[in-house]
């Protein structure tokens, strides 16, 4: 498929490069690529970088630059928080509450919590893939010492009332992570107002580059450190600074800072014209996650009679990029565990697929790409069934 | 594409003859350990090698999960075959049941006009465009013998971009194109079964098997017990090794009684046989009337050269075998596949 005519739907596994990024990133590869440590006129400019950067980032959180400690992605950011903060503060309790819809650097950090003699409590969304602070409050003991809920789910976009949540954490004695990767820089995040003790982001979700991430850490909240060398980073994470990245990052976020808000009405618009097309063209779809309190860009939908791995397969191969439900290409079948988690029979959550909006998509590229989903996914409801069967032979002559 | 040499370079030479090719890869089993894994097409590790070949080529490619396909109808089938006494052929019902099956069914849904695989056979075009499935033109390769059950309406479907060329020239075409794959081993066992151990396979997924629930007596000839063994499924007919009767006469397994547990042995002559009768036949063509002709010879394992045979048809599905020499150790579950000159003209199951 001729590059120029894919249409890119899948914005929440990753986003292109902003130019300007790119741009900025660039002189920090070719000219001032100085390492912020040193002394001279070269370290100095990289340091001042560093430090915009961190400015940047913490203004998007509302929060002090001083908090603000990168990483090398929302994975490492993640595992800082919860093994980072859970093994220095073991002495003032052993239990951890999380969401069963948590990305997976969550669920695997806290599965080695759990190796290492921590309780974790996963807690269930309710059908909209929200997590209420009723049921955080419900699973609060006198040795919880951490609840790390995500702001919004990378699947079905729905939104959590952090506010809400930090409050019954604090009642109850424990510090509030929430991994924000998918809502940093899309959604206004205040970690005051909102309570929010750590939280975790990633730059390639907000057309910065890969391999950058950042950790808000609360003044005052103590963590072991992950890994061990020089004083970068305050020795929270330690190892000389991804420089370009970081700097990628600064602007990614600055960019996300003046255009967020139109972003997301067109984003929202963009959503909903596609919605409104596949609504229009196909029966029996159904749509995931909240109907209000989600993520502009975010549609998920289950095609009721449509295996997702064949339709994910079927519309790459027309240039339509989007992700489904299932791992397939990692080999595995289980289905989603987010989709199943909120009630989903296994079967829905094979036949559904996310579809992720974003800043390089226009309304032409959405009318395209509706035509192709409806078409795939009749097609594939007619077709996918044995070949001898007298009904897809006469729905092949007819598609023929 | 299991990402091995024959796979790889039928797709090259597909997209240089100007298709548009997509590689798919099958998921279709959980290998027990990395060893096995390794050594066998059809895994994780494989579908990354046949993942680097389309890269090479310039194609997509994607891994289908097949597990639930191919355990319902390979592997499953394979057991059942084996507690009934017979002897099966699982890597024809996997072509038959699974690619020329389930693949077919899903990648025609995604708009897929032709199914290929690297299997050293032939689709050639008889003069009104009637596809027919013809032997490889390299002898010692040609796995036509797998590809008797490929449903005929899917003939004309099919591609085997390998079938006029020797595996020579194939790893020579893969070394050309500086393919990753060209020096690699070839796989010959049943892939699913670790270490090529089907009794321990068998054992260890039924457990009335290692209670001795199916062991029985061990018969001659003359009906007279000689022996005990420790579960009739461990038996193939013709088998001579492993009977566990110790020295004296050469005696083979010439038949296996599910229903008394009974184990049949002989002298060799109890094998041979001049007349079988074929289950499930599937026929290929519709040009050969059979009965009464002369010019048929039938294949009744893998490596078998062939046999001259008359045919005759019987209701349903079944076709009478009379050879012209004797054959020793016919097995049943096994394949029977029958040649006019070289082109498959059908096949069935030895009863």
């Amino acid at each position: 498929m001729n590059r120029a005519k894919r249409i890119y739907l899948d914005h929440s596994a990753t986003t292109p490069v902003d130019r300007r990024v790119v741009e900025a990133m660039n002189e920090f590869m070719l000219e001032k690529f100085g390492n912020p440590s040193s002394i001279h006129a070269y370290g100095r400019e990289a340091k001042d970088a560093l430090d915009f950067a961190r400015i940047s980032v913490a203004k998007l959180l509302d929060a002090e630059s001083d908090d603000i400690f990168f990483t090398s992605g929302g994975t490492e950011a993640d595992n800082l928080a919860l093994i980072g903060y859970c093994t220095r503060n073991r002495s003032r309790g052993t239990h951890v509450i999380i969401s069963s819809i948590e990305h997976s650097a969550i669920l695997r950090s806290a599965k080695e919590l759990e190796a290492l003699g921590f309780i974790v409590t996963r807690l269930r969304p309710d059908r909209f893939g929200e997590v209420t602070a009723n049921a955080v409050e419900a699973a609060m003991t006198d040795h919880t010492i951490l609840v790390s809920v995500m702001h919004a789910n990378n699947e079905v976009g729905t939104i959590n009332d952090l506010a809400a949540i930090s409050h019954v954490a604090h009642t109850g004695g424990a510090v509030f992570h929430t991994d924000a990767v998918q809502s940093f820089g899309k959604l206004p995040i205040f970690v005051g107002r909102m309570g929010i003790d750590m939280l975790s982001l990633s730059g390639h979700k907000i057309y910065g580059p890969k391999g950058i991430g950042a950790i808000y850490i609360k003044h005052g909240v103590d963590l072991s450190p992950r890994q061990f060398g020089g004083h970068q980073e305050s020795e929270v994470r330690p190892g000389t600074e991804n420089l370009p990245g970081i700097v990628g990052l600064g602007v990614a976020a600055d960019l996300c800072h003046d255009e967020m808000v139109s972003e997301a009405s067109k984003l929202a618009y963009l959503r909903d014209e596609l919605w409104n097309r596949l609504q229009s063209g196909l029966e029996r779809i159904k749509l995931n996650g909240h109907p209000e309190r989600r993520m502009a860009g975010n549609l998920n939908v289950t095609f009721d009679g449509v295996e997702g791995e064949a339709l994910l397969v079927a519309l790459d191969l027309e240039g339509v990029a989007v992700s489904s439900g299932s791992a397939c290409s990692s080999g595995s079948t289980s289905p989603s565990h987010v989709l199943t988690e909120i009630g989903l029979s296994p079967q829905a959550a094979h036949s559904s697929l996310r579809m992720t909006l974003g800043r390089i998509n226009s309304i032409e590229q959405i009318e395209r790409a509706a035509n192709i989903i409806i078409k795939s996914v009749i097609r594939l409801r007619f077709m996918d069934r044995p070949y001898s069967s007298s009904e897809s032979s006469a729905m092949q002559a007819v598609l023929a | 594409m299991s990402g091995g040499v024959d796979s790889s370079v039928a797709a090259a030479m597909l997209v240089e003859q100007g298709f548009q090719v997509v590689g798919f890869t099958l998921k279709l089993w959980d290998a027990e350990d990395e060893e096995h894994a390794r050594k066998v097409c059809c895994t994780t590790v494989m579908a990354r090698d046949a993942g680097k070949v389309c890269s090479l080529l310039g194609i997509p490619h994607y891994t289908l999960d097949l597990r639930d396909d191919f355990r319902k109808e390979v592997i499953e089938r394979f057991d059942r075959e084996y507690l009934a006494g017979r002897t099966p052929n699982p890597c024809v019902h996997c072509n038959s049941k699974v690619k020329w099956g389930r693949v077919w069914e899903k990648v025609q849904a995604i708009g897929m006009e032709w199914l290929a695989t690297g299997h050293y056979a032939q689709m050639v075009m008889n003069e009104y465009g009637v596809p027919a499935l013809v032997k490889g033109v390299d002898g010692s390769k040609d796995q036509s013998y797998f590809l008797w059950e490929i449903p005929r309406p899917l003939l004309h479907r099919t591609l085997f971009p390998l079938g006029s060329f020797s595996k020579l020239e194939v790893r020579d075409y893969a070394r050309k194109l500086n393919l990753p794959v060209a020096e690699k081993e070839e796989s010959q066992e049943v892939c699913f079964i670790p270490r090529d151990d089907y009794r321990g396979w068998l054992k260890s997924r039924h457990p009335e098997l290692e209670d001795g629930a199916l062991s029985g007596n061990v018969v001659d000839e003359h009906g007279a017990t000689i022996g005990q063994h420790d579960g009739y499924p461990f038996f193939t007919v013709g088998q001579r090794k492993g009977l566990g009767l110790g020295g004296g006469r050469k005696l083979f397994v010439t038949k296996i009684e599910p229903m008394t547990h009974q184990v049949h042995v002989g002298p060799e002559e109890g094998l041979t046989l001049r007349q079988f009768e074929v289950e499930r036949l599937n026929l290929l063509s519709s040009d050969y009337p059979f009965t009464g002709e002369n010019g048929y010879s039938v294949k009744i394992r893998y490596r078998d050269v062939g046999q001259p045979a008359r045919l005759t048809l019987l209701p349903v599905d079944r076709m009478l075998v009379e050879l012209e020499s004797p054959v020793r150790s016919l097995t049943p579950g096994q394949s029977a596949v029958f040649y006019h000159g070289d082109d498959v003209i059908a096949g069935g199951i030895i009863c």
